[in-house]
Protein backbone atom coordinates (compact mmCIF):
# COMPACT_ATOMS: atom_id res chain seq x y z
CA UNK A 1 0.00 0.00 0.00
CA UNK A 2 1.14 3.52 -0.99
CA UNK A 3 2.46 5.97 1.99
CA UNK A 4 3.91 8.33 0.55
CA UNK A 5 1.48 11.37 -1.26
CA UNK A 6 2.58 12.27 -5.21
CA UNK A 7 3.55 15.57 -6.35
CA UNK A 8 0.53 17.28 -8.36
CA UNK A 9 0.59 16.22 -11.55
CA UNK A 10 1.49 18.42 -14.66
CA UNK A 11 -0.28 18.04 -18.09
CA UNK A 12 1.33 16.31 -20.78
CA UNK A 13 3.48 18.40 -22.86
CA UNK A 14 1.67 18.87 -26.19
CA UNK A 15 1.88 16.08 -28.26
CA UNK A 16 4.37 13.52 -26.15
CA UNK A 17 0.82 11.81 -24.89
CA UNK A 18 0.88 8.42 -27.00
CA UNK A 19 -3.07 7.98 -25.51
CA UNK A 20 -4.67 5.31 -24.17
CA UNK A 21 -7.96 4.69 -22.38
CA UNK A 22 -11.42 7.23 -22.45
CA UNK A 23 -13.21 8.26 -19.48
CA UNK A 24 -16.41 10.21 -20.39
CA UNK A 25 -15.59 12.78 -17.51
CA UNK A 26 -13.99 14.82 -20.29
CA UNK A 27 -17.16 15.91 -21.22
CA UNK A 28 -17.75 17.41 -18.36
CA UNK A 29 -14.23 19.37 -18.00
CA UNK A 30 -14.89 20.84 -21.44
CA UNK A 31 -18.22 22.26 -20.16
CA UNK A 32 -17.14 23.29 -16.63
CA UNK A 33 -14.29 23.70 -14.59
CA UNK A 34 -13.59 20.10 -13.44
CA UNK A 35 -10.72 18.31 -11.90
CA UNK A 36 -10.96 14.33 -10.59
CA UNK A 37 -9.96 13.53 -6.90
CA UNK A 38 -8.66 9.99 -7.20
CA UNK A 39 -8.66 8.29 -3.65
CA UNK A 40 -6.57 5.40 -2.51
CA UNK A 41 -8.90 2.22 -1.91
CA UNK A 42 -7.31 -0.07 -4.41
CA UNK A 43 -4.11 -1.89 -4.14
CA UNK A 44 -1.07 -0.69 -6.01
CA UNK A 45 -0.12 -3.39 -9.65
CA UNK A 46 -3.55 -4.61 -10.27
CA UNK A 47 -4.61 -5.39 -13.77
CA UNK A 48 -7.97 -3.08 -13.71
CA UNK A 49 -11.33 -3.87 -14.89
CA UNK A 50 -10.47 -7.22 -13.49
CA UNK A 51 -11.61 -9.29 -10.24
CA UNK A 52 -8.33 -8.28 -8.60
CA UNK A 53 -9.45 -5.00 -8.16
CA UNK A 54 -12.84 -5.94 -6.37
CA UNK A 55 -10.68 -7.41 -3.73
CA UNK A 56 -9.84 -3.99 -1.75
CA UNK A 57 -13.12 -2.43 -2.20
CA UNK A 58 -15.43 -3.56 0.65
CA UNK A 59 -12.70 -3.71 3.41
CA UNK A 60 -10.83 -1.64 5.77
CA UNK A 61 -8.14 -0.16 2.63
CA UNK A 62 -11.71 0.92 1.05
CA UNK A 63 -12.89 2.38 3.86
CA UNK A 64 -9.92 4.32 5.01
CA UNK A 65 -9.40 5.45 0.89
CA UNK A 66 -12.91 6.98 1.16
CA UNK A 67 -12.54 8.46 4.48
CA UNK A 68 -9.84 10.34 3.49
CA UNK A 69 -11.10 11.68 -0.04
CA UNK A 70 -14.28 13.01 1.63
CA UNK A 71 -11.99 14.94 3.90
CA UNK A 72 -9.92 16.11 0.81
CA UNK A 73 -13.55 16.39 -0.94
CA UNK A 74 -15.36 18.65 1.52
CA UNK A 75 -12.48 20.93 2.05
CA UNK A 76 -12.08 21.53 -1.45
CA UNK A 77 -15.87 22.16 -1.43
CA UNK A 78 -15.86 24.33 1.60
CA UNK A 79 -12.95 26.33 -0.13
CA UNK A 80 -14.91 26.52 -3.53
CA UNK A 81 -17.94 27.85 -1.36
CA UNK A 82 -16.55 30.55 0.55
CA UNK A 83 -13.60 32.05 -1.74
CA UNK A 84 -15.17 33.81 -5.21
CA UNK A 85 -11.76 34.17 -5.98
CA UNK A 86 -11.20 30.53 -6.44
CA UNK A 87 -14.51 30.03 -8.57
CA UNK A 88 -13.37 33.10 -11.02
CA UNK A 89 -9.85 31.77 -11.33
CA UNK A 90 -10.94 28.39 -12.14
CA UNK A 91 -13.17 30.12 -14.75
CA UNK A 92 -10.44 31.93 -16.36
CA UNK A 93 -8.22 28.80 -16.88
CA UNK A 94 -11.20 27.78 -18.41
CA UNK A 95 -12.04 30.31 -20.94
CA UNK A 96 -8.61 31.60 -21.13
CA UNK A 97 -6.42 28.44 -21.26
CA UNK A 98 -8.01 25.62 -21.82
CA UNK A 99 -10.58 26.61 -24.35
CA UNK A 100 -8.90 29.27 -25.84
CA UNK A 101 -7.99 27.25 -29.00
CA UNK A 102 -10.22 23.77 -28.58
CA UNK A 103 -13.64 24.45 -28.61
CA UNK A 104 -16.33 21.66 -27.35
CA UNK A 105 -18.10 19.56 -29.78
CA UNK A 106 -20.22 16.71 -28.87
CA UNK A 107 -19.10 13.23 -30.57
CA UNK A 108 -22.78 12.45 -30.26
CA UNK A 109 -25.31 14.48 -32.51
CA UNK A 110 -28.36 15.67 -31.64
CA UNK A 111 -30.41 12.84 -32.71
CA UNK A 112 -28.23 10.08 -30.95
CA UNK A 113 -29.76 8.62 -27.75
CA UNK A 114 -28.01 7.29 -24.74
CA UNK A 115 -27.97 3.06 -24.87
CA UNK A 116 -30.08 2.09 -22.19
CA UNK A 117 -30.64 -1.21 -23.37
CA UNK A 118 -26.97 -2.29 -22.52
CA UNK A 119 -26.60 -5.33 -20.14
CA UNK A 120 -30.06 -5.39 -19.47
CA UNK A 121 -29.59 -9.56 -20.64
CA UNK A 122 -27.14 -9.96 -18.14
CA UNK A 123 -28.58 -8.50 -15.43
CA UNK A 124 -31.99 -9.84 -15.71
CA UNK A 125 -29.80 -13.45 -15.42
CA UNK A 126 -27.49 -12.43 -12.58
CA UNK A 127 -29.69 -10.02 -10.40
CA UNK A 128 -32.04 -12.91 -9.10
CA UNK A 129 -29.21 -14.65 -7.48
CA UNK A 130 -26.97 -11.31 -6.84
CA UNK A 131 -30.21 -10.62 -4.49
CA UNK A 132 -29.13 -13.22 -2.09
CA UNK A 133 -26.05 -11.24 -1.39
CA UNK A 134 -26.90 -7.79 -0.55
CA UNK A 135 -25.50 -6.68 2.30
CA UNK A 136 -27.98 -6.16 5.10
CA UNK A 137 -26.07 -3.46 7.51
CA UNK A 138 -29.39 -4.48 10.27
CA UNK A 139 -27.80 -7.93 10.64
CA UNK A 140 -24.30 -7.68 10.05
CA UNK A 141 -21.76 -4.39 10.52
CA UNK A 142 -19.45 -5.13 7.68
CA UNK A 143 -20.13 -7.30 4.76
CA UNK A 144 -16.82 -9.00 5.11
CA UNK A 145 -19.09 -10.61 8.12
CA UNK A 146 -22.03 -10.99 6.29
CA UNK A 147 -20.24 -13.49 3.76
CA UNK A 148 -18.28 -15.20 6.84
CA UNK A 149 -14.67 -14.10 5.19
CA UNK A 150 -11.83 -13.65 7.66
CA UNK A 151 -9.70 -10.90 7.08
CA UNK A 152 -7.34 -10.57 5.59
CA UNK A 153 -7.79 -14.08 3.66
CA UNK A 154 -4.73 -15.20 1.59
CA UNK A 155 -3.36 -18.37 0.22
CA UNK A 156 -1.43 -20.35 2.56
CA UNK A 157 2.31 -21.52 1.41
CA UNK A 158 2.66 -24.20 -0.66
CA UNK A 159 -0.66 -23.92 -1.88
CA UNK A 160 -0.88 -24.32 -5.37
CA UNK A 161 -2.60 -21.90 -7.65
CA UNK A 162 -6.20 -22.97 -8.86
CA UNK B 1 -23.73 -1.92 0.51
CA UNK B 2 -23.20 -0.61 -2.98
CA UNK B 3 -20.45 -3.23 -3.83
CA UNK B 4 -23.15 -5.92 -3.15
CA UNK B 5 -25.40 -4.21 -5.61
CA UNK B 6 -22.84 -5.32 -8.83
CA UNK B 7 -24.67 -3.56 -11.28
CA UNK B 8 -23.31 -3.01 -15.08
CA UNK B 9 -24.12 0.23 -16.72
CA UNK B 10 -27.67 1.54 -17.17
CA UNK B 11 -29.01 -1.15 -15.17
CA UNK B 12 -27.84 0.93 -11.86
CA UNK B 13 -31.54 0.58 -10.35
CA UNK B 14 -30.70 -0.84 -7.03
CA UNK B 15 -27.23 1.69 -6.48
CA UNK B 16 -29.46 4.48 -7.80
CA UNK B 17 -32.32 3.77 -5.26
CA UNK B 18 -30.12 3.51 -2.76
CA UNK B 19 -27.85 6.53 -3.13
CA UNK B 20 -31.13 8.80 -3.62
CA UNK B 21 -33.15 7.41 -0.68
CA UNK B 22 -29.73 8.74 1.59
CA UNK B 23 -29.72 11.84 -0.53
CA UNK B 24 -33.33 12.46 -0.07
CA UNK B 25 -33.42 11.76 3.68
CA UNK B 26 -30.99 14.39 3.56
CA UNK B 27 -33.04 17.37 2.53
CA UNK B 28 -31.62 16.84 -1.16
CA UNK B 29 -34.57 17.69 -3.88
CA UNK B 30 -34.16 14.16 -6.31
CA UNK B 31 -34.81 14.38 -10.33
CA UNK B 32 -34.96 10.72 -11.74
CA UNK B 33 -34.49 10.14 -15.28
CA UNK B 34 -32.29 12.76 -16.59
CA UNK B 35 -31.23 12.71 -19.97
CA UNK B 36 -34.16 9.99 -20.52
CA UNK B 37 -31.83 7.84 -18.77
CA UNK B 38 -33.47 4.95 -15.92
CA UNK B 39 -30.69 5.40 -13.58
CA UNK B 40 -29.47 8.94 -13.84
CA UNK B 41 -29.96 11.63 -11.29
CA UNK B 42 -29.40 14.90 -9.72
CA UNK B 43 -29.76 15.62 -6.06
CA UNK B 44 -29.76 19.07 -5.28
CA UNK B 45 -29.30 21.16 -1.54
CA UNK B 46 -29.01 25.14 -1.30
CA UNK B 47 -29.82 27.83 -3.25
CA UNK B 48 -27.71 30.56 -5.42
CA UNK B 49 -24.87 30.78 -6.99
CA UNK B 50 -21.67 29.32 -6.60
CA UNK B 51 -23.40 25.79 -8.06
CA UNK B 52 -21.14 23.06 -7.72
CA UNK B 53 -21.29 19.13 -8.59
CA UNK B 54 -19.99 16.44 -7.46
CA UNK B 55 -19.66 13.35 -8.92
CA UNK B 56 -18.49 9.75 -9.28
CA UNK B 57 -19.21 6.27 -11.25
CA UNK B 58 -21.74 3.69 -10.32
CA UNK B 59 -21.54 0.94 -12.61
CA UNK B 60 -19.44 -2.14 -12.30
CA UNK B 61 -17.69 -4.39 -14.39
CA UNK B 62 -18.76 -8.20 -16.31
CA UNK B 63 -17.20 -11.10 -14.96
CA UNK B 64 -15.72 -9.45 -12.29
CA UNK B 65 -17.80 -10.94 -8.90
CA UNK B 66 -15.42 -11.52 -6.05
CA UNK B 67 -15.60 -11.87 -2.23
CA UNK B 68 -13.48 -9.03 -1.04
CA UNK B 69 -10.67 -9.18 1.50
CA UNK B 70 -9.67 -12.75 -0.52
CA UNK B 71 -6.12 -12.57 -2.42
CA UNK B 72 -6.79 -14.80 -4.96
CA UNK B 73 -9.69 -15.06 -7.47
CA UNK B 74 -12.94 -16.67 -5.78
CA UNK B 75 -16.63 -15.27 -6.95
CA UNK B 76 -19.04 -14.44 -4.82
CA UNK B 77 -21.19 -16.37 -7.41
CA UNK B 78 -18.91 -17.27 -10.77
CA UNK B 79 -19.64 -15.51 -13.74
CA UNK B 80 -21.41 -12.49 -12.15
CA UNK B 81 -20.78 -9.11 -12.84
CA UNK B 82 -18.61 -6.73 -9.99
CA UNK B 83 -16.99 -4.03 -8.83
CA UNK B 84 -13.52 -4.52 -10.39
CA UNK B 85 -13.17 -1.17 -10.76
CA UNK B 86 -13.64 0.01 -7.58
CA UNK B 87 -17.52 2.30 -8.85
CA UNK B 88 -18.68 1.23 -5.38
CA UNK B 89 -17.28 3.54 -3.00
CA UNK B 90 -17.27 6.89 -5.01
CA UNK B 91 -20.62 8.32 -4.66
CA UNK B 92 -20.54 6.86 -0.49
CA UNK B 93 -17.20 9.53 -0.38
CA UNK B 94 -19.33 12.27 -2.09
CA UNK B 95 -22.14 11.72 0.05
CA UNK B 96 -19.89 11.86 2.76
CA UNK B 97 -18.28 14.68 2.54
CA UNK B 98 -21.42 16.89 0.97
CA UNK B 99 -23.37 15.94 4.59
CA UNK B 100 -20.13 17.16 6.58
CA UNK B 101 -20.45 20.45 4.29
CA UNK B 102 -24.54 20.98 4.33
CA UNK B 103 -23.90 21.18 8.28
CA UNK B 104 -21.22 23.69 8.24
CA UNK B 105 -22.91 25.61 5.17
CA UNK B 106 -26.18 25.36 7.33
CA UNK B 107 -24.12 26.83 10.32
CA UNK B 108 -22.72 29.52 9.14
CA UNK B 109 -25.18 30.02 6.17
CA UNK B 110 -23.18 30.10 3.34
CA UNK B 111 -24.66 30.35 0.16
CA UNK B 112 -24.59 27.94 -2.74
CA UNK B 113 -25.99 24.92 -4.35
CA UNK B 114 -24.94 21.80 -4.05
CA UNK B 115 -25.56 18.85 -7.00
CA UNK B 116 -24.47 15.32 -6.69
CA UNK B 117 -25.08 13.44 -9.94
CA UNK B 118 -23.75 9.69 -10.87
CA UNK B 119 -21.67 8.85 -13.73
CA UNK B 120 -24.06 6.06 -15.52
CA UNK B 121 -22.43 3.13 -17.12
CA UNK B 122 -18.92 4.65 -17.55
CA UNK B 123 -17.65 1.24 -19.12
CA UNK B 124 -19.71 1.92 -22.16
CA UNK B 125 -18.54 6.09 -21.90
CA UNK B 126 -22.60 6.06 -21.99
CA UNK B 127 -24.05 9.24 -20.40
CA UNK B 128 -22.03 12.17 -19.52
CA UNK B 129 -22.22 14.03 -23.47
CA UNK B 130 -26.06 13.49 -22.64
CA UNK B 131 -25.53 15.19 -19.40
CA UNK B 132 -23.98 18.16 -20.88
CA UNK B 133 -26.27 18.07 -24.52
CA UNK B 134 -29.23 18.01 -22.63
CA UNK B 135 -28.70 21.11 -20.43
CA UNK B 136 -28.06 19.03 -17.06
CA UNK B 137 -24.78 21.29 -16.59
CA UNK B 138 -25.40 24.81 -17.88
CA UNK B 139 -25.58 26.70 -14.74
CA UNK B 140 -22.90 24.63 -12.74
CA UNK B 141 -19.78 26.81 -12.02
CA UNK B 142 -17.55 23.86 -10.92
CA UNK B 143 -17.38 19.75 -10.96
CA UNK B 144 -15.38 17.77 -8.89
CA UNK B 145 -15.72 14.26 -9.62
CA UNK B 146 -13.84 11.36 -7.50
CA UNK B 147 -12.14 7.99 -8.78
CA UNK B 148 -10.69 5.31 -7.07
CA UNK B 149 -7.13 4.87 -7.27
CA UNK B 150 -4.40 3.57 -4.53
CA UNK B 151 -3.22 7.13 -3.99
CA UNK B 152 -5.00 10.39 -3.40
CA UNK B 153 -4.36 13.07 -6.35
CA UNK B 154 -5.02 14.97 -8.31
CA UNK B 155 -4.28 16.60 -12.02
CA UNK B 156 -4.53 19.35 -14.05
CA UNK B 157 -4.57 19.75 -18.21
CA UNK B 158 -4.30 17.74 -20.38
CA UNK B 159 -4.58 14.14 -19.51
CA UNK B 160 -2.53 12.21 -21.89
CA UNK B 161 -5.25 10.04 -22.56
CA UNK B 162 -7.68 9.32 -25.80
CA UNK B 163 -11.26 10.67 -26.04
CA UNK B 164 -13.53 8.38 -28.17
CA UNK B 165 -16.31 6.96 -30.00
CA UNK B 166 -18.13 3.80 -29.61
CA UNK B 167 -20.14 2.91 -32.55
CA UNK B 168 -22.01 -0.82 -33.54
CA UNK B 169 -22.65 -1.27 -37.02
CA UNK B 170 -25.21 -3.78 -37.72
CA UNK B 171 -25.79 -6.11 -40.96
CA UNK B 172 -28.38 -7.89 -42.31
CA UNK B 173 -28.27 -10.48 -45.42
CA UNK B 174 -30.81 -13.10 -46.18
CA UNK B 175 -30.50 -16.42 -44.58
CA UNK B 176 -30.06 -19.80 -46.74
CA UNK B 177 -29.65 -23.48 -45.99
CA UNK B 178 -25.57 -22.85 -45.88
CA UNK B 179 -24.96 -26.47 -47.86
CA UNK B 180 -28.16 -26.86 -49.57
CA UNK B 181 -28.63 -23.41 -51.29
CA UNK B 182 -25.72 -20.93 -49.94
CA UNK B 183 -26.62 -19.41 -53.41
CA UNK B 184 -29.86 -18.06 -52.35
CA UNK B 185 -28.02 -16.30 -48.96
CA UNK B 186 -26.12 -13.14 -48.46
CA UNK B 187 -24.48 -13.65 -45.58
CA UNK B 188 -23.99 -10.47 -42.61
CA UNK B 189 -21.12 -11.95 -40.85
CA UNK B 190 -19.15 -11.84 -44.46
CA UNK B 191 -19.69 -8.38 -44.28
CA UNK B 192 -18.65 -7.96 -40.65
CA UNK B 193 -15.13 -10.05 -41.73
CA UNK B 194 -14.34 -7.56 -44.53
CA UNK B 195 -14.98 -4.74 -42.72
CA UNK B 196 -12.46 -5.75 -39.98
CA UNK B 197 -10.30 -7.19 -42.68
CA UNK B 198 -10.31 -3.01 -44.03
CA UNK B 199 -9.84 -1.80 -40.64
CA UNK B 200 -6.68 -4.23 -39.70
CA UNK B 201 -5.38 -3.04 -42.70
CA UNK B 202 -6.18 0.51 -42.35
CA UNK B 203 -4.40 0.46 -39.32
CA UNK B 204 -1.09 0.40 -40.97
CA UNK B 205 -1.59 4.06 -42.28
CA UNK B 206 -2.80 5.32 -38.47
CA UNK B 207 -1.05 7.59 -36.57
CA UNK B 208 0.73 6.00 -33.52
CA UNK B 209 -2.14 7.58 -30.86
CA UNK B 210 -5.11 5.95 -32.41
CA UNK B 211 -6.38 2.85 -30.25
CA UNK B 212 -9.24 0.75 -31.92
CA UNK B 213 -10.56 -2.60 -31.13
CA UNK B 214 -14.00 -4.70 -31.23
CA UNK B 215 -15.82 -7.37 -30.86
CA UNK B 216 -18.37 -9.37 -32.56
CA UNK B 217 -21.61 -9.33 -30.51
CA UNK B 218 -23.45 -11.06 -33.39
CA UNK B 219 -21.96 -13.55 -35.84
CA UNK B 220 -24.84 -15.44 -36.60
CA UNK B 221 -26.64 -18.65 -34.64
CA UNK B 222 -25.04 -21.78 -36.43
CA UNK B 223 -22.46 -22.77 -39.15
CA UNK B 224 -25.27 -24.23 -41.30
CA UNK B 225 -27.42 -21.14 -41.62
CA UNK B 226 -26.23 -18.11 -43.83
CA UNK B 227 -26.14 -15.56 -41.14
CA UNK B 228 -28.98 -12.99 -42.07
CA UNK B 229 -27.85 -10.76 -39.41
CA UNK B 230 -24.33 -9.80 -37.97
CA UNK B 231 -22.90 -7.17 -36.00
CA UNK B 232 -19.18 -5.33 -35.15
CA UNK B 233 -18.74 -3.02 -32.38
CA UNK B 234 -15.58 -0.70 -32.20
CA UNK B 235 -14.31 1.57 -30.14
CA UNK B 236 -12.18 4.17 -32.01
CA UNK B 237 -9.64 5.98 -30.00
CA UNK B 238 -7.65 9.21 -30.99
CA UNK B 239 -5.64 11.97 -29.10
CA UNK B 240 -8.13 14.67 -30.31
CA UNK B 241 -12.23 15.47 -31.63
CA UNK B 242 -11.26 16.01 -34.90
CA UNK B 243 -9.04 12.80 -35.05
CA UNK B 244 -11.87 10.87 -33.58
CA UNK B 245 -14.46 12.18 -36.14
CA UNK B 246 -11.73 11.15 -38.86
CA UNK B 247 -11.98 7.42 -37.61
CA UNK B 248 -15.50 7.56 -37.44
CA UNK B 249 -16.16 8.24 -40.87
CA UNK B 250 -13.31 5.85 -42.27
CA UNK B 251 -15.34 3.33 -40.07
CA UNK B 252 -18.25 4.23 -41.72
CA UNK B 253 -16.92 4.26 -44.85
CA UNK B 254 -15.45 0.60 -44.85
CA UNK B 255 -19.25 -0.75 -43.63
CA UNK B 256 -20.59 0.89 -46.27
CA UNK B 257 -18.09 -1.02 -48.62
CA UNK B 258 -18.39 -4.43 -47.17
CA UNK B 259 -21.98 -3.82 -47.36
CA UNK B 260 -22.07 -3.15 -51.01
CA UNK B 261 -19.63 -6.31 -51.39
CA UNK B 262 -21.65 -8.35 -49.86
CA UNK B 263 -25.14 -7.30 -50.86
CA UNK B 264 -26.24 -6.49 -47.49
CA UNK B 265 -27.92 -3.08 -45.26
CA UNK B 266 -26.23 -1.60 -43.07
CA UNK B 267 -27.19 0.72 -40.17
CA UNK B 268 -25.27 2.26 -37.45
CA UNK B 269 -25.34 3.35 -33.89
CA UNK B 270 -23.32 5.12 -31.71
CA UNK B 271 -23.48 3.63 -28.23
CA UNK B 272 -21.14 5.76 -25.93
CA UNK B 273 -18.27 8.25 -26.59
CA UNK B 274 -16.05 10.71 -24.69
CA UNK B 275 -13.60 13.20 -25.35
CA UNK B 276 -9.69 13.28 -24.35
CA UNK B 277 -9.71 14.67 -20.49
CA UNK B 278 -8.42 18.38 -19.87
CA UNK B 279 -8.68 19.35 -15.90
CA UNK B 280 -8.51 22.60 -14.48
CA UNK B 281 -5.41 24.36 -12.82
CA UNK B 282 -6.40 26.59 -10.01
CA UNK B 283 -9.13 23.77 -9.05
CA UNK B 284 -6.04 21.09 -8.97
CA UNK B 285 -4.02 23.24 -6.90
CA UNK B 286 -6.54 23.78 -3.91
CA UNK B 287 -7.26 20.45 -3.93
CA UNK B 288 -3.53 19.40 -3.62
CA UNK B 289 -3.05 21.81 -0.58
CA UNK B 290 -5.83 20.07 0.93
CA UNK B 291 -4.51 17.04 0.31
CA UNK B 292 -0.94 17.68 1.88
CA UNK B 293 -3.52 18.18 4.67
CA UNK B 294 -5.26 15.08 4.97
CA UNK B 295 -2.03 12.79 4.00
CA UNK B 296 -2.57 8.98 3.48
CA UNK B 297 -4.73 6.70 5.76
CA UNK B 298 -2.40 4.63 7.94
CA UNK B 299 -2.65 0.68 6.46
CA UNK B 300 -2.58 -1.84 9.41
CA UNK B 301 -0.62 -4.69 9.30
CA UNK B 302 -3.87 -6.97 7.57
CA UNK B 303 -4.04 -4.10 4.87
CA UNK B 304 -0.55 -4.89 3.96
CA UNK B 305 -0.67 -8.65 4.03
CA UNK B 306 -3.64 -8.76 1.40
CA UNK B 307 -1.85 -6.18 -0.11
CA UNK B 308 1.19 -8.35 -1.21
CA UNK B 309 -1.06 -11.44 -1.14
CA UNK B 310 -2.79 -10.63 -4.55
CA UNK B 311 0.27 -8.72 -5.51
CA UNK B 312 2.11 -12.12 -5.16
CA UNK B 313 -0.63 -14.18 -6.54
CA UNK B 314 -0.52 -11.97 -9.67
CA UNK B 315 3.06 -11.93 -10.27
CA UNK B 316 3.63 -7.96 -9.49
CA UNK B 317 6.52 -6.99 -7.60
CA UNK B 318 5.03 -5.94 -3.84
CA UNK B 319 4.86 -1.98 -4.30
CA UNK B 320 3.70 0.85 -2.26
Amino acid sequence: MNDTLTALKAPETSGSGMGGGSDDIADISWNVPTIVLRFPSNIPGLPGHNWANAISMATPIAHKGVAAGAKAEAMTLLDLFTNPELVKNSKTYFTDVQTKETKYTALVSATDKPAIFLNKKIMDEFRPQMKKFYYDPSKYSTYLEQLGIKYPTVRTPGTAKQ
Amino acid sequence: MVFSFGELGFQEVETSKYLTDILSKNGFKIDMRIAGIPTAWTAKWGSGKPVIAIGSDIDCIPKASQKPGVAYHDPIIEGAPGHGEGHNAGEPLNITAVLALKKIMEREKIPGTIMLWPGVAEEQLGTKAYYVRDGYFKDVDACIFTHVANNLATSYGDGGGNGMISVKFNFEGESAHAAGAPWKGRSALDAVELMDIAWNFHREHMEPTQRSHYVIPDGGDQPNVVPQKASVWYYFRERTYPKIMQMYKDGIKMANAAAMMTDTKMNYEVLGSAWPGHFNKPMAEAMQKNIQVVGLPKWSEDDQVLARGIQKELNQKAEG
